[in-house]
């Protein structure tokens, strides 16, 4: 978190443009945690969202020279470039066609069982991970992003129906895989 | 016989909800060390040359201070010669005056005499001309 003293992230871009190794510093060891833990979030893939972060700061840089002053945040328009590297990577996906997965039959092994030392967050990010990617992105968007369904209709290119569709069968999906934790996380009372 | 699993109830709505807003709210991590490495590396590659009259950032005076005697290898010479200043100053003052009376007496030994210079002049040299014209100024 920003204190009110240290410099603006537009200020850093700028001291950048203008040769200042320092303002790369603070400003990448400021944006780049949030950038990969949304890109991870989104691609349930290290060494993708590695690239995203990698290929949206680089965009960073570039504009830095020509940053129209009181546009946008640099950290706001970063996390957009973001977003949108990561939704091409999940639409170029040429796996199977995730969303139609059938759902583990009775008998099967609870998926998570290997997982009962893990904490609580670490359970609901490998919980995430198993969904299929549109009600992944659908349900980091909505609920670990805050954005809202108009926002994530727009960036997945799709109806506010559809979002809506996605995260409820989303959260369905993510509770059913959760389940086997339930007393392990503190839910079973 | 088959071992059967029974699928456990799934976890009630409101724990989902208040698992994710944990989740929301939690500080990202830093990035590995890997990565900043590659995405200084990068930010530092397509940095723009400082820009002439664009002043950057003042450094501190001590820095200022410490960059202005040359740093580690200016500041270890100011400290020997300060040390040997210190030792020349509170040394016994016989042995100083020691090595200046053997240094004096040393050089009073050294008086070559004119005729040393003739002899040792080489062929064709006349040291007439070179009395003259001391003698004339």
């Amino acid at each position: 978190m920003r204190d009110a003293a240290s410099p603006t992230d537009e200020a850093l871009l700028q001291r950048y443009a203008t040769g200042d190794p320092e303002a790369a510093r603070i400003l990448l060891d400021r944006l780049a945690p949030r950038l990969y833990r949304l890109a991870q979030r989104l691609l349930a893939d290290p060494t993708e969202a590695e690239d995203v972060v990698q290929e949206a700061m680089l965009k960073l840089w570039k504009i830095a020279p020509d940053w129209q002053s009181g546009a946008a945040q640099p950290g706001t328009w970063v996390y957009r470039v973001a977003m949108n590297l990561a939704t091409d990577r999940l639409r170029r996906r040429r796996s199977v066609a995730l969303d139609s997965v059938p759902e583990p039959a009775d008998g099967a092994p609870p998926p998570l069982q290997a997982m009962l030392d893990a904490d609580r967050g670490r359970a609901l990010n490998a919980a995430l991970a198993q969904l299929p990617d549109r009600q992944r992105q659908a349900v980091v968007l909505r609920h670990l992003e805050g954005l809202s369904n108009p926002e994530i209709a727009a960036q997945m290119d799709i109806g506010v129906e559809a979002v809506e569709s996605l995260t409820a069968r989303g959260k369905r999906r993510l509770a059913e895989l959760l389940a086997p934790r339930r007393t392990d996380l503190g839910y079973d009372t | 016989m088959t071992k059967r699993y029974s699928r456990p109830p799934a976890l009630q709505p409101d724990a989902l909800d208040a698992l994710l807003a944990r989740e929301a709210a939690r500080a990202p991590d830093p990035v590995s060390d890997a990565l900043r490495a590659r995405l200084l590396s990068d930010a530092l590659t397509r940095m723009p040359p400082p820009r002439p009259g664009v002043a950057q950032p003042r450094r501190g005076f001590l820095v200022r201070i410490w960059q202005a005697i040359g740093g580690v290898p200016g500041f270890a010479g100011m400290a020997t010669a300060g040390l040997a200043g210190v030792w020349i100053g509170a040394a016994d003052p016989d042995s100083v005056s020691g090595l200046s009376t053997a240094l004096w007496q040393g050089a009073a030994l050294v008086n070559p005499d004119l005729a040393d210079w003739q002899a040792d002049a080489p062929d064709g040299f006349e040291i007439d001309p070179l009395l003259a014209l001391l003698q004339e100024n």
